[in-house]
């Protein structure tokens, strides 16, 4: 049965003339899981915003949509909110109150449902979520990937039979992202649900589609099996976002039906490529610019060690990756480099003088650090406030398209590229940046990338956290990784990606070190 | 007191209200000796230090000492500095009061540790359903917001925007990091009402499901507590209950109906104390048993 009916879908936001979506048909056969893909802007998440009308946009609309077998004008308030869900790309914006219980019971109180009949559903969805443990917990308490299995585990409490997704991973670290993922397989097998996700990294997600859709510019260019859809070339910012595995096939020259859409897959078709040498910067003769000696770290008296022992040092010109599990002390690292906390034992150097030598004027001269949200950054308006007393004319990135715009209507991309450009105002001689990649498609990790590339090129140092290896692969001179507060690994990068099997690339898995990135 | 923390809310906040209530306005040396007694066992029994405990105990011994300096009521003066007299009654009065407060100090800071945020919010959602989820929200953004302002605060501090300049320039930019939180707050408003609305809040009529069930010992316990409570106030009301200290201290009039209002408080107050130490035995006893 089609739960989903699509058709001749056209829509234009109030105020554009542009076609944010034009003629979009196509159905979904209840349990089916749609993966939906496409380039930021394509229209992926005004597609799925329409498809919820609690949360439809604002503009015109042409076409027809049907949903749980009628006409979505006639599917009514209470039926649109107990049986279409929909979760949102940031967990903590989408948490409304402060325990894990309350925030379970939420949907359930708001349509009435009496208690005795919504909890053993509660008890249900908790047990396969594994919160029990955390029922009564603060929502405040949880980490990234817990918020968003809360999302995930608070909508599915009124049975909802079609689970829309708008990029729900892409703030999530690689273990939260595949248990999130394995979540939604489960939900989609066990409870039959039909799923609708639209993500720009589709790694370990297209294994699980029965469909994906693909939206360029507003217009549906492919819809079907990922097999048939990608057994042709697609267009290079499709490709971009598609799976390491179909990647390779299609850099390696491959054409024809095999196309490999999981690790799994790619080990067997690219077993006998042929090895590629990655050669690296050679910084043994440069000075050192950052220094971290048996560093020793905790928020108070009878609070345990975040760092216990941390040294490190690094090059100046060279770009360092910083890897590690959540609560590992990467961000406390980079606090203590930056003189945001003063660590109990040992020394930061830079340029070798100890950090607390330096005045607070004189250290943010040389140093700058971009927290993870972006926005904090910004104080201003416009984006052209922003960069007062400074020539935007000569940013590494452009900003004059957007600069009398408010900072926080800025895309994500754009958002953290400007915020990017605004530390580098004062020219410092080493960045520290947190998961500056966290939610950015391919095109603006690209851009970011040769950002970095070229800011080392002229003898910047770059330390970044992050839990990307496939961009570590590819900018990184050296990488650490750290656990229980220590360094645990500190390699030139292709070295450390070929010895680890968790901070590795999928592309170093399937060729076995041959290639990877 | 294990016993309140595994309790209904209900049964504690009548308790803790009717007790602070009644011992204040009684304001009479034999419902303050028992409120204080009772105070006491509560205040350690839920984990009170002693430092809090010698604080409070400050605060009633300044009382104790102010009030017969600056009253000058009574007719039993026992000393004058300058003009003024200190009476005797002022001096019974001010000790009274001293103890009262000291009572109520201790209950409040055990309640304090007793009502969670969690059970204010049980108490407050049958009064109204959007002060509840506004209380449960607000919970939620307090701690956030704090945490929030602190990155904001860090971020502008490398960019070299705080921390630094003359006290006009620090003061602009803490208003400037404040607006920036204000901005944050605002965005993130937006999408959290598109959560809500997604999840049908405002469709139907609004329930509200609780942890805390109202079990057989919580309805008793309530009952028992409202009965007295009532049986206090309705004889103390008919008058004659209480001591008063102005312009001589007179002791309560000896009438049955006294004797009913005391016997009530008295078991009022001591409840919880009993309660309390008839759970400790029978854990004790389980245990030994097991």
């Amino acid at each position: 049965m089609e739960i989903l009916d699509i058709k001749d879908l056209t829509f234009s936001y109030a105020g554009s003339e542009k076609n944010a979506l034009e003629n979009v048909s196509f159905a979904v056969n209840e349990g089916e899981f749609v993966c939906v893909c496409g380039p930021t802007g394509g229209g992926k998440s005004t597609l799925l915003r329409l498809l919820k009308k609690e949360l439809a946009p604002k503009g015109e609309t042409g076409g027809s949509v049907r949903e749980l077998g009628k006409d979505i004008s006639d599917v009514s308030e209470r039926e649109s909110a107990a049986l279409i869900a929909f979760v949102a790309q940031r967990p903590e914006e989408q948490t409304v109150t402060d325990r894990v219980c309350t925030e379970l019971w939420f949907s359930s109180e708001n349509l009435g449902v009496k208690e005795n009949d919504a909890m053993p559903r509660v008890a249900e969805i908790s047990a396969l979520f594994g919160l029990d443990a955390l029922y009564d917990t603060p929502t405040n308490e949880l980490s990234g990937g817990q918020k968003q299995l809360l999302c995930l585990a608070s909508v599915l409490v009124t049975r909802p039979r079609l689970l829309l997704l708008d990029e729900p991973t892409s703030r999530l670290d690689p273990v939260s992202r595949e248990t999130f993922v394995s979540m939604l397989s489960a939900i989609n097998e066990k409870l039959g649900v039909t799923v609708v996700i639209s993500e720009h990294n589709t790694a370990g997600l297209l294994k699980y589609a029965d469909k994906m859709l693909v939206l360029e510019d507003g217009k549906m260019t492919a819809f079907g099996k990922p097999e048939d859809v990608l057994s042709a070339r697609p267009s290079p910012a499709v490709l971009s976002d598609m799976p390491p595995s179909v990647r390779l096939h299609y850099r390696l020259g491959r054409e024809g039906d095999n196309i490999p859409l999981s690790v799994k897959e790619g080990r067997e078709a690219f077993s006998s490529v042929e090895a590629v040498d990655y050669a690296g910067k050679d910084l043994s003769g440069a000075d050192t610019a950052l220094e971290f000696d048996n560093v020793y770290f905790r928020y108070g008296r009878d609070s345990k060690d975040v760092l216990s022992g941390v040294s490190l040092s690094m090059k100046k010109g060279g770009v360092y990756f910083l890897l590690g599990s959540n609560g590992s002390g990467k961000s406390t690292l980079l606090s203590c480099a930056a003189g945001l906390l003063r660590p109990y034992s040992g020394s930061v150097k830079l340029f070798s003088k100890k950090l607390k030598n330096y005045q607070n004027d004189e250290l943010y001269k040389k140093i700058a650090l971009l927290t993870q949200d972006v926005y904090n950054v910004f104080l201003h308006d416009t984006v052209r406030e922003e960069f007062k007393g400074y020539d935007i004319t000569s940013l590494p990135f452009d900003v004059s398209a957007f600069a009398d715009r408010h900072p926080y209507d800025l895309s994500g991309g754009e958002a953290q590229l400007t915020a990017l450009c605004r530390i580098l105002c004062k020219s410092p001689e080493i960045i520290l940046l947190d998961e500056p990649t966290k939610g950015l498609d391919a095109e603006y990790k690209k851009k970011f990338s040769d950002i970095i590339g070229k800011l080392a090129g002229g003898g910047m140092t770059v330390l970044i956290v992050s839990h990307d290896t496939e961009l570590a692969a590819e900018l990184a001179d050296e990488c650490f990784m750290i656990f229980g507060g220590r360094i645990v690994s500190a390699k030139k990068t292709a070295d450390f990606i070929r010895s680890n099997s968790l901070y590795t690339t999928d592309f170093c898995r399937m060729t076995d070190g041959k290639i990877i990135i | 007191m294990k016993l309140f923390e595994r309790s209904n809310p209900v049964p504690v906040f009548i308790y803790f209200v009717s007790a602070a209530v009644l011992c204040a306005v009684l304001n009479s040396p034999f419902y303050t000796a028992v409120t204080f007694a009772a105070a006491i066992f509560i205040f350690f029994a839920s984990g009170g230090r002693t430092r809090t405990f010698l604080l409070f105990a400050a605060f009633a011994l300044i009382t104790a000492a102010v009030n017969p300096l600056i009253s000058k009521k009574g007719d039993t003066p026992l000393l004058f500095i300058g003009d003024s007299p200190v009476t005797l009654e002022a001096i019974l009065y001010g000790i009274n009061t001293a103890f009262v407060l000291f009572s109520v100090l201790l209950l409040f800071s055990a309640f304090s540790k007793l009502i969670t945020a969690q059970k204010l919010l049980y108490l407050t959602a049958p009064l109204s359903g959007a002060a509840a989820i506004t209380l449960s929200m607000a919970l939620r953004f307090a701690p956030m917001y704090a945490a929030q302002a602190r990155l904001i605060s860090d971020q502008q501090k490398v960019l070299g925007g705080e921390g630094n300049g003359t006290l006009p320039e620090k003061t602009k930019n803490r208003l400037r990091v404040f607006l920036a939180l204000a901005t944050w707050a605002l965005e993130n408003g937006v999408v959290i009402s598109d959560s809500m609305a997604g999840r049908g809040y405002g469709v139907g009529r609004r329930r509200f499901y609780s942890v805390y069930k109202f079990r057989y010992e919580d309805i008793v316990m309530t009952a028992i507590l409202t009965l007295l409570a009532a049986t206090v106030a309705v004889s103390a009301l008919s008058g004659g209950c209480t001591a008063s200290f102005y312009p001589v201290f007179t002791p309560p009039d000896r009438r049955a109906v006294t004797v009913v209002c005391r016997i009530s408080y008295t078991l009022l107050a001591a409840l919880p104390v009993a309660a309390e130490l008839a759970d400790r035995l029978k854990w004790k006893y389980l245990i030994s048993k097991i």
